[in-house]
């Protein structure tokens, strides 16, 4: 675990410890476009939104949250299925199985409003 | 209310459905339906074209068209609200499913309401895919 | 000491209305754990989304047909704080009256599937008797049944008539008795309640733990809603509204919760109508998406449904991401039938409501 991935694990420990308690709303991942990925964790606490940004890469093997939040499972699951990232101990097939094309979203774009 | 008494009052009343085949419901005037054309008073500046969101449209300004791809119409009513000389209309009617591939083309000097009937262009793609199957 | 056996629920089951596959470990006729598979109707909808924004008004629509008007609106509201724009008073009434109006097509649903669901067939017809109701006003009003239409980012694209608002006003007055009576039919009737209480209880710890939303969170006692926080027509122009929560976390807890939402609904409407001003209701926008990011939250019939989205100053937009409540709240199904019984599965996986195309995309 790099010393990123150990601090980004304290603070959102630190996050779900707080009083009261906030609400994740999703992990979303999102293409940079040069190999590195945005990692956003979103949590709803006292009324407004509060999120987490983190700059991941391609190989690094991030520590899952499912063990602080359950729900959470399925957003990793979902995000290794969309994005090939490696999440500890969790594994994909949420939405795609194994026939499906491999990490869709990372491909590049197709050109805009060419389908005739 | 109990259920039982409900239940009673439901058996004494008219049904709520109608007999379909036989009978239609009513169709509101303003329900997005099929896309019509009154070719006469088409000015030809491609508004419809552009803004079709599924591009179900195909304006012909030579061989003075309107092509619609029926299938490929999702009914958001963009085409009428865009059009600058209410050419186009909506019929309130539900769009009815269907397997046909073909295209409607109005034409100037039609009468109104009427069309040809064309097979739809298909892109590479999908060629390739039929001949497959 | 009895044997694990494996009986497979789905992907096509009498009780659903979508494609999802559970797979029960079962003791006798006790479940002991559950595993889920999803994606059944994946679309790619995150994919095909980002490749035109004003497209995209009428895609987004089309993930979900329950409540299409829901995620149009949370897109445009999305759009617009992206663009740094707001929608004019009355627009945003619009949308809240007819997003109040699609929750009640949506709850009559989800209430006559669970009618159905536990062999309650009478009950079911008189649930969507009153929901054909609605769908009638609201084809009157917007010109479609389930595809609105009615959104654009910076308001509406098509104004609400003084006739229609009256249509929806008078209509609202004849549904309002009839669903009262249905209330008190759900409150009162001993088949649904030998057949709901105590089934499926999912206590107010795991509903937090699972990030549930909407009436399966306040079901358990949590009066999670973002019309409080989120949506920008609500709370803030005059319009009354407080949650509605049962504390048991049951199937009954949950039906009711929506029971009375729809009773809430109703209200909803009737104080937007009332708030309407004439005015403007589009402030258009011009040029792309810029290249910065926006969330945007709504309640949606299911719970709290979220949009993210990042531009890039082209008609692309560089990533948009969808949070929708069925995500978070059918996976806590897992967790509600640990000692359920076999027959007792369809009704707990039916009382949260399940919308597999809004969780597959």
């Amino acid at each position: 675990m790099s010393a990123a991935e150990i601090d980004l694990r304290k603070k959102l420990e630190r996050m779900s410890l707080k009083s009261p308690r906030p609400r994740l709303i999703d992990v979303i991942a999102a293409d940079r476009r040069d190999g590195t990925y945005d990692l956003i964790y979103v949590f709803h606490h006292e009324g407004a939104i509060v999120d987490h940004r983190y700059v991941v890469n391609e190989d690094d093997d991030i520590t899952s949250i499912a063990d602080l939040y359950a729900g959470a499972l399925c957003m990793e699951r979902e995000i290794i299925d969309m994005y090939g990232l490696k999440f500890n101990g969790v594994t994909g097939g949420f939405l795609l199985d194994p026939s499906s094309p491999k990490n869709p979203l990372r491909q590049p774009r197709k050109e805009v409003a060419k389908d005739v | 209310m109990s259920m039982i008494v409900s239940s009673l009052k439901n058996l004494l009343s008219k049904p709520d459905t109608v007999r379909y085949p036989f009978e239609r419901t009513d169709i509101p005037s303003n329900n997005r339906g099929r896309v019509v054309w009154d070719m006469e008073r088409c000015i030809w500046c491609r508004l419809c074209e552009k803004n079709c969101p599924t591009k179900a449209i195909v304006t012909d300004k030579a061989a003075k068209t309107q092509t619609i791809t029926r299938v490929r119409c999702i009914q958001c009513r963009t085409c009428v609200d865009v059009c600058p000389t209410n050419t186009i209309a909506m019929e309130p009617v539900y769009s009815e499913p269907g397997p046909a591939r073909e295209v409607h083309t109005y034409a100037v000097g039609m009468k109104k309401g009427e069309y040809t009937v064309g097979l739809m262009p298909l892109s590479e793609r999908d060629e390739t895919r039929l001949r497959k199957r | 000491m009895s044997r694990t056996s494996v009986i497979p629920f789905g992907p096509q089951h009498a009780a659903f209305l979508e494609p999802f596959h559970l797979k029960l470990q079962v003791e006798e006729e006790v479940v002991v754990g559950a595993e889920m598979s999803f994606g059944y109707n994946h679309r790619g909808m995150e994919y095909a989304m980002a490749q035109d924004f004003k497209r995209t008004q009428f895609l987004c629509e089309r993930v979900c047909g329950i409540c299409s008007f829901h995620h149009s609106s949370a897109y445009v509201q999305t759009m617009e704080r992206l663009f740094g724009i707001e929608a004019p008073e009355r627009a945003k009434l619009v949308r809240m009256i007819m997003m109040e109006a699609q929750r009640l097509t949506s709850h009559l649903l989800a209430l006559g599937h669970i009618a159905e669901t536990v062999g309650y067939e009478n009950m079911f017809m008189q649930f969507f008797r009153e929901r054909e109701e609605v769908m009638t006003l609201v084809n009157r009003i917007s010109g479609g049944r389930v595809h609105y239409s009615m959104n654009a980012i910076g308001g509406i694209r098509k104004d609400v008539t003084y006739e229609g608002l009256k249509d929806i006003g008078e209509t609202m007055d004849r549904l309002e008795p009839r669903l009262l009576d249905l209330r008190s039919i759900v409150r009162k009737d001993r088949t649904l309640r030998k057949r709901l209480i105590g089934v499926g209880v999912l206590s107010k710890e795991a509903a937090f733990d699972w990030c549930t939303v909407g009436p399966t969170s306040r079901g358990s006692g949590l009066p999670h809603d973002i019309r409080l926080t989120g949506f920008d027509g609500y709370g803030v122009n005059g319009v009354k509204f407080r949650p509605i929560y049962y504390d048991e976390g049951d199937c009954y807890a949950r039906t009711m919760v929506r029971m009375d939402e729809v009773i809430q609904s109703v209200d909803l409407i009737r104080q937007g109508i009332n708030l309407m001003r004439d005015g403007p209701f589009l402030n258009a926008v011009k040029g792309n998406p810029p290249a910065a990011d926006a969330y945007g939250r709504v309640e949606a019939p299911r719970g709290e449904l979220m949009y993210w989205v990042r531009g890039k100053n082209e008609v692309q937009l560089d990533r948009i991401k969808l949070r929708t409540p069925a995500l978070v709240n059918v996976p806590a199904v897992s967790a509600m039938i640990k000692g359920a019984r076999v027959a007792d599965v369809g009704p707990i996986t039916v009382s949260v409501d399940p919308c597999i195309c809004c969780t597959d995309r």
